[in-house]
């Protein structure tokens, strides 16, 4: 008898079980037929602008100094953002080199600077960089004026074609022969070479060279020698790296004042925006969108077809100047020259820093990407005129009432 | 005892409870559930006073011939049919479980059950376009909810009296509604999808009373009456109302046509409308009274062995209680039928029910569900 019952039994285990594996497998979503259909309840997207605090925003200057960030800046005369021109000096050179582990004198074939370009106007053709030798007593303390009264046909050594095609990369020249004396160090020079830069194109232009911190992009020169070592010539590469790279500028960048606030130039500008968060989203709000307006008092002043980022940052605390910068929360635009437009950055992760559970002061540091070290350079309405201050524009909901039927 | 007791703890206690969501308890405390046995659905619900594996009135225990424990299982297969859309779901739950014992010679049945009471299962998906920041921007939202009010409760009949049984049951409703919405704004990357979640809890006592009384062998009426008293919410803790549950009022007779053949048919009121004030202040339509009709049949195979391989069969009308935007009632009929079988010297079994249930409202609104129960149960 239990013979004959156990195969039933399997089946009916077996149609539970296929039950269970079925309980895997479920489907409840449906296209809701609404109002009849769905709960009573809407989830309303609320949309608000708050204006910044009424003097609550700030510019502060000094934070990177000029040319010790990814670039320099070398313009041509008349170029209206700025006129500039570069200074590089490099590392000492020896006056001798290292060949089967004795120190040799050397004969110079020839010299190669290699300058770096970090940004250009690649709508002005034919653009150079011109090298000049930098007679002794012209440094980086000196004035745009001394500088440029130093950049003369007497010393200058030679131009670095830079390809039209080349937005950033590396311009080579070469020197041998005669024009090696250009660049023949004297002994008082302590085998430093210093050289100043100019530019010259079709137009008006600038262009950002390597910098301190230019990375791949830096610029240096090499001097190719041969030594004689037993009736055989040894030629060796000696390679020396900008160890300062400096620049002078005809006229100070624009300064802050009542009316506009300041992000960029060298030494940085940054810019302080408070603001006032209003209980309602502070508290319980889910912020689906937050943007920051910012409008430009003047055209951007900088470098056409080189564009650089304004960033947003929130702050840890409210120092003023020296609030420390909250890491890996960055918000960015990119700003360009001549821009009139409005600028907006997207900043729903920092007004979120702002809510409660996080409590960070309800403000945005702005600052210029790369800092010290781009043309573009934006004037800001201030909040002393309220029509056109800063603010920011929320998209929240509030708590859905999941209770309401 | 002893085994009862693990009996009761290891069916009852961790039941995860929910049984078929319905499109028609989208609105309110949930669609509600019925606290029938495998072989009560079979019967169209018609057999629920008189089922010792039914929890849907105390007396009910009085047909329990040995310690069981059961456990039912329920495949729902939906088709939904909506002006928006049509649409095929489905689900699996868990619907019924219940321990009975008799005691102090057979006079005395305890009952230990938990069953539905409301289901909050759905998922609705809905498109919307609205202006942000000055520009049109579509919304995608889901809404949803998985959890339900279960209904555990703990009863007792005593059958000692000539002829008649007399049940009290006292019911711990109690249950989570885990909810979430999710916005999507699907035409611009700009916008956070917005993601809220709330555990919605209820929790609510009510009594039941019941009677079952035999008229010779053939004939039997039962009835009950039950009170469920206010419902306590909380969402997240938080303390956010409660409103008053129903009354339930059923009354049912059985009869046996032949010694292997029995019909039964009950009729259930419950006052449904006392959600209704509730519901409109949150703006729903509101609530109203149902009823639920049922008659069925059972047909055995032997009366010394009556749960193997009976035939079973059920017809049933019912309301629903959440009202459309209209005003207008929703209802439902059904068609049922079931078998059974034991085995292992009649200590374990299995019923299987089929139940065919359209459900309408008659604004072109409907739905079709395959509602599949198998039930286990053990008699240690």
């Amino acid at each position: 008898m239990s013979v004959a019952r156990t195969p039933v039994t399997r089946v009916l285990a077996g149609a539970l079980a296929a039950l269970a594996i079925a309980a895997c497998s479920e489907k409840l979503a449906t296209p809701g037929d609404c109002p009849d259909l769905c709960p009573n309840a809407e989830l309303t997207v609320f949309d608000t602008t708050i204006v910044a605090v009424t003097g609550g925003d700030s510019s502060f200057t000094g934070y990177v100094a000029p040319g010790t960030n990814t670039a320099i800046f070398v313009t041509t005369d008349g170029f209206a953002p700025m006129n500039a021109r570069g200074i590089y000096e490099f590392l000492r050179r020896p006056d001798s080199v290292l060949v089967n582990d004795t120190l040799r004198a050397y004969t110079i074939d020839s010299v190669a600077f290699l300058i770096g370009v970090v940004g250009r106007d690649t709508a002005v053709k034919n653009l150079r960089v011109a090298l000049y030798r930098l007679p002794e007593g012209i440094d980086t303390a000196g004035t745009f004026a001394e500088l440029a009264a130093a950049l003369t046909p007497e010393t200058f050594i030679d131009t670095v074609p830079v390809p039209d095609s080349v937005r950033s990369g590396t311009a080579r020249v070469v020197l041998s022969g005669e024009a090696l004396a250009r660049v023949a160090l004297a002994p008082a020079d302590s085998g430093v070479l210093r050289i100043g830069m100019g530019l010259t194109a079709d137009g008006p232009t600038g262009a950002r060279l390597g910098g301190l911190s230019a990375g791949p992009l830096a610029s240096f020169y090499q001097t190719f020698v041969t030594s004689i070592v037993a009736d055989t010539a040894v030629r060796n590469t000696i390679t020396r790296g900008a160890t300062t790279t400096a620049y002078e500028q005809e006229a100070p960048d624009p300064a802050a004042d009542a009316s506009r606030l300041v992000v960029g130039g060298a030494p940085s500008t940054r810019s302080l925006i408070r603001f006032e968060l209003p209980a309602v989203i502070r508290d319980s709000a889910t912020i689906v969108r937050a943007r920051l307006e910012l409008e430009p008092s003047e055209p951007v002043p900088g470098l056409p077809n080189d564009p650089a980022e304004i960033t947003a940052n929130a702050i840890i605390i409210d120092v003023g100047a020296k609030s420390p910068l909250l890491s890996g929360l960055v918000e960015v635009d990119t700003v360009l020259a001549g821009q009139t437009g409005r600028i907006e950055i997207e900043v729903r992760r920092i007004v979120g820093q702002w809510q409660a559970g996080n409590d960070r002061p309800p403000a945005i540091f702005l600052i210029m990407e790369p800092e010290a070290a781009t043309f573009t350079l934006p004037l800001i309405v201030s909040t002393a005129d309220p029509a056109r201050a800063p603010r920011l524009r929320i998209a929240y909901v509030r708590r859905y009432p999941f209770v309401n039927p | 005892m002893r085994r009862f007791l693990v009996l009761a703890i290891a069916l009852v206690w961790p039941t995860a409870l929910a049984a078929q969501a319905s499109i028609f308890g989208i609105r309110g405390p949930g669609f509600p559930g019925r606290p029938l046995s495998a072989r009560a659905v079979a019967t169209g619900g018609s057999f629920g006073l008189f089922d010792g594996e039914s929890s849907l009135g105390p007396s009910s225990l009085g047909f329990v011939g040995a310690s069981t424990g059961t456990f039912t299982m329920l495949g729902d297969y939906r088709s939904v049919s909506t002006p928006v859309s049509d649409d095929n779901l489905r689900t699996v739950r868990f619907p019924q479980t219940m321990v009975t014992a008799p005691f102090l010679n057979g006079r005395m049945i305890v009952g230990l059950s938990a069953s539905l009471y409301t289901n909050r299962d759905y998922a609705i998906v809905t498109v919307d376009t609205s202006s942000i920041f000055d520009n049109p921007v579509i919304e995608l939202d889901s809404v949803g909810s998985r959890g339900s009010l279960s209904d555990f409760r703990f009863a007792m009949a005593y059958r000692g009296l000539p002829q008649t049984t007399v049940g009290l049951g006292i019911h711990f409703i109690t249950g989570v509604a885990r909810q979430t919405l999710v916005r999507r704004f699907i035409s611009d990357s700009s916008f956070a999808a917005v993601v809220q979640r709330a555990e919605v809890a209820g929790s609510g006592i009510g009594l039941s009373i019941g009677g079952t009384r035999a008229f010779g062998q053939q004939l039997w009426i039962g009835g009950v009456v039950r009170k469920d008293f206010r419902l306590s919410l909380d969402s997240d803790s938080i303390d956010v109302g409660s409103f008053a549950l129903p009354w339930t009022f059923a009354g049912g007779a059985r009869y046996r046509i032949a010694p292997r053949f029995d019909v039964a048919t009950q009729v259930m009121y419950r006052t449904w409308s006392s959600v209704d004030s509730f519901l409109v202040a949150g703006g729903a339509p509101g609530s109203g009274n149902t009823v639920d009709l049922s008659v069925g049949a059972e047909l055995v195979q032997s009366v010394q062995r009556p749960g193997n391989l009976p035939v079973r069969l059920g017809l049933r009308y019912a309301t629903l209680p959440y009202l459309t935007t209209s005003g207008k009632q929703p209802y439902e009929y059904a068609i049922s039928g079931g078998t059974g079988m034991r085995f292992a010297k009649d200590r374990a079994g299995i019923d299987v029910t089929l139940d065919k249930v359209w459900r309408k409202d008659g604004e072109g609104r409907s739905e079709n569900a395959w509602l599949i129960y198998v039930a286990a149960s053990l008699r240690p």
